[in-house]
């Protein structure tokens, strides 16, 4: 039998143990410390289209947290059994749970709680976890009762894993913020500690009840809810809690994270439920206003009803219909004017039909009347630091588009601008223009597959060549490509796309743009595949691969025809041997050498001119030569008469004498 | 102007009045000498009418063999009486007429078989030479991939 795979050289999967409900909402196994025999491990599936959030892990790794169970080590499983479906897969390893969880099927009993457990077990340990965690600009954002662990009734929970996946892309809706429920999944951002503080304020609230409010009602209706009447009143308006309980969870669920006591007060709850921020509720309007599906009652709803149809909104701004409601029906001139301001400008700046225009005055229109709302793109929200884990889970999908819409037309910089007490603008109008130039390149290397692994750092590459190997990091790619290379029915073209050609401009550190350009712009097949051919030598010489026999075989049958482009057919044949010798030695740096030598050429090129001008020259005095018969016949004729005339002359000059001596 | 004879430039102008008045004076004043002339120099005067191209040339060259084969007899004749009767001895004498006519056949035999073997060895030259140039040509374009071109070469 196979050994098992082993993640970072140490912890081995046992795929045949499965933890389902242990994973924080993930695909979950048992794992041993093959250095110290331990079995207490478990690694987390990372899904290929949700990346591990890197820098909370690598943060965690070096140092764990007691409370939260903090990742030891992560990587891809070497080795077969590859994964579970027979795919290789990236796999994050922690400490197993020290027992099952608190809520879900799994959990012994969905009860509610006593305040003093809650307060000692609960709230307790996870604000002095949250609080370690803030001291290293970390946060967990995935708190629910689901994903709380403890061994035995009386012992304080432990936390679970939320480090595999986008941040809070596994909580659910009611666990999260509105303005974070109202994001993609993966774009949600890492966002603040008090977004984990709003969620243990909601588990707080489900466990001190027994039940999950707002059950049965989707996301869009729990979003809507929380922001017509605010979080706590849509999660515990009717709820009977302990005096302590609810005045602690009230100031949780504040919707403003500035508002919401930080883990160090939360620490000790007597001193968090003395804190009253007085965060006055937003007024509510005399009348509602319809845009389109949702009624807007207050500043909220309204930036929620453009937010989710931004096609009547943007309608209803242009048509004055919004400012009109703001100052008759919720008498807020100040907004009014601000909004009319932003409409003013869309309408100057832009024709009447440009569709992006529209799209980035509903964008600004919705920051100025939510400051505390996402970036809202036609539909899309998301937050800022959110874009990668949006895009990873977009891939492929009209998603996809409108995000590249956006970052293209710098989005979170105009959000940014509309709301600069909330943010740093400067700094996210830089990274917003960093976005639109790292996605503005076309063709191959561009694009927005080139954000996507830019701003992913382990997502693998998706191209359809590399199929189901997992390629995350660069030095995974050439090995991908070879072993695929080894099934000749797979050789079609070259083996670069547009994924491969993203994936490689994002990863490498050498000029491969430049290098993907010219490809793109090669003339033939032939010319694109040797600029392909100096991209993998060099990762073959950089990466220090003995030997790429399938990769050179199969990009030495498309450079073959390069060999015409040399004029010598004796040094064609030998360059051919050559080329055939270094193919099946696998070394793709020597046969970028024999085919890309332009000295040689270049000399060859012009041997061959010379050549071609002798065969010129030798013809030509053949024709001369042929031409000149008659010449020819006419000289043998005059030299032929000229030398019998002077032999007569000289017989009669002898006869002269001769008569006259006589 | 009636009478004045136009030249066209750059044509030879023609002396036959001159020759045909040189031969009546000859005939007039020396009728036997030129009689033995028209015998010893017929095969010349012949080939100067019948001789299809460069007539005049080969009646040139058969007439310096013919004097150089004639001349001691010549001077003898002229020596003597040139009258008829020594005209008439002396072309009886066939050895005499015979060496004269032999010595204008050499002259022809030369005349037409020297320029045709100088021919012969300057063709065989300029074909040795092309056939060197073709064989450079064929390597170059083997070795050069120009045969393509080549082709319609003989």
């Amino acid at each position: 039998m196979a050994p098992p795979p082993l993640i970072a050289g140490q912890f081995a999967v046992d795929l045949a143990r499965p933890m389902p409900a242990w994973g924080g909402g993930q695909e979950c196994f048992g794992a041993t410390d093959t250095k110290s025999g331990r079995a207490d491990h478990m690694a987390l599936l990372v899904r290929r289209d949700a990346p591990l959030r890197v820098q909370a892990v690598n943060s965690l790794a070096t140092m764990p947290i007691d409370g939260i169970l903090t990742p030891v080590a992560h990587g891809p499983a070497l080795g077969p059994p590859l994964g579970p479906r027979g795919v290789p897969a990236w796999f994050v390893v922690t400490h197993a749970p020290p027992g099952p969880p608190l809520w879900g099927p799994h959990a012994p009993a969905s009860v509610a709680w006593h305040e003093q457990d809650l307060l000692r077990d609960v709230l307790r340990p996870i604000a002095q976890a949250l609080e370690r965690l803030q001291a290293r600009h970390v946060t967990h954002r995935g708190i629910r009762p689901a994903n709380l662990f403890r061994a035995r009734p009386g012992d304080p929970v432990t936390l679970g894993c939320a480090w595999a996946a986008p941040a809070a892309s596994l909580q659910p809706a009611i666990f999260e913020p509105p303005y974070a429920a109202m994001c993609l999944p993966g774009g949600r951002g890492e966002g603040t500690i008090g977004d984990d503080v709003y969620a243990l304020g909601v588990t707080l609230l489900v466990l001190a009840t027994g039940r999950e409010p707002m059950a049965g009602m989707d996301d869009a209706a729990i979003v809507r809810r929380k922001l017509e009447v605010g979080s706590f009143a849509a999660l515990a308006g009717e709820e009977r809690l302990s005096p302590a309980i609810g005045d602690l969870i009230r100031g949780m669920l504040a919707e403003d994270p500035d508002h919401r006591p930080p883990p160090v007060l939360l620490a000790d709850p007597a001193a968090a439920r003395a804190r009253r921020v007085a965060a006055r509720p937003p007024p509510r309007a005399q009348r509602s206003l319809e845009v389109g599906k949702v009624t807007a009652v207050n500043l909220r709803t309204l930036a929620l009803a453009i937010a989710t149809t931004p096609e009547e909104g943007v309608r209803q701004m242009r048509a004055g219909a919004v400012d009109r409601w703001l100052r008759r029906a919720l008498g807020d001139s100040t907004t009014a004017v601000q909004l009319e301001e932003v409409v003013r400008r869309r309408a100057a700046e832009q024709p009447a039909e440009d569709v992006v225009a529209d799209a980035t005055m509903a964008t600004r229109a919705i920051a100025l009347l939510d400051p505390l709302a996402p970036v809202v793109w036609r539909g899309v929200a998301l937050f800022p630091d959110g874009l990668g884990g949006a895009l990873a889970g977009a891939a492929g999908q009209e998603g996809e588009r409108l995000l590249g819409e956006m970052v293209a037309a710098e989005a979170m910089g105009s959000w940014a601008a509309m709301r600069p007490e909330r943010c740093d603008p400067v700094l996210l109008r830089v990274e917003a223009h960093q976005n639109m130039h790292m996605q503005r390149a076309r063709g191959l290397g561009g694009g927005t597959a080139r954000l996507r692994y830019g701003l992913n750092p382990l997502l693998p590459c998706r191209s359809p060549l590399v199929g189901e190997a997992l390629v995350a990091r660069l030095a995974e790619l050439v090995p991908a490509l070879e072993a695929i290379a080894a099934d000749e029915r797979r050789r079609e073209g070259v083996p670069m796309d547009a994924e491969i050609a993203a994936f490689m401009v994002a990863r490498s550190d050498m000029p491969v743009a430049g290098e993907l350009a010219r490809m793109g712009e090669a003339r033939t097949p032939e010319a694109a595949a040797l600029v392909l051919l100096r991209m993998l030598a060099w990762l073959q010489e950089r990466q220090r691969i003995a030997a790429l026999p399938n990769l050179a075989a199969w990009l030495g049958s498309r450079l073959e025809k390069l060999l015409d482009d040399w004029h010598n057919r004796p040094l064609r044949a030998r360059i051919a041997e050559a080329l055939a010798v270094h193919v099946k030695a696998g070394a793709l740096p020597r046969l970028l050498d024999l085919l890309d030598d332009r000295v040689a050429k270049q000399r060859d090129a012009g041997e061959a001119t010379q050549a071609a001008r002798l065969v010129a020259r030798i013809e030509a005095e053949i024709g001369e030569l042929q031409a000149g018969a008659a010449g020819r016949a006419a000289s043998a004729r005059e030299a032929g008469h000229e030398v019998v005339l002077g032999v007569g002359m000289t017989a009669l000059t002898l006869s002269l004498i001769a008569t006259l001596v006589m | 102007m009636a009478g004045t004879r136009v030249v066209a430039p750059g044509k030879p102008r023609s002396w036959i009045w001159a020759q045909g008045l040189a031969c009546g004076l000859l005939v007039a004043t020396a009728a036997p000498l030129a009689v033995t002339l028209a015998v010893l120099f017929a095969p010349a005067a012949a080939a100067l009418v019948l001789a299809p191209v460069n007539g005049r040339r080969m009646a040139g060259v058969l007439l310096v063999y013919a004097l150089a084969a004639a001349l001691p007899w010549l001077d003898t004749l002229w020596n003597a009486a040139r009258d008829w009767a020594a005209c008439l001895d002396l072309l009886g004498e066939m050895r005499l007429v015979g060496i004269c006519w032999s010595a204008q056949a050499a002259g022809w035999l030369l005349a037409e078989g020297i320029p045709m073997v100088s021919r012969l060895v300057l063709e065989t030259r300029v074909r040795a030479r092309i056939a060197r140039l073709r064989e450079a040509r064929g390597r170059l374009q083997v070795e050069w991939g120009l045969a393509e071109e080549g082709k319609g070469e003989a």
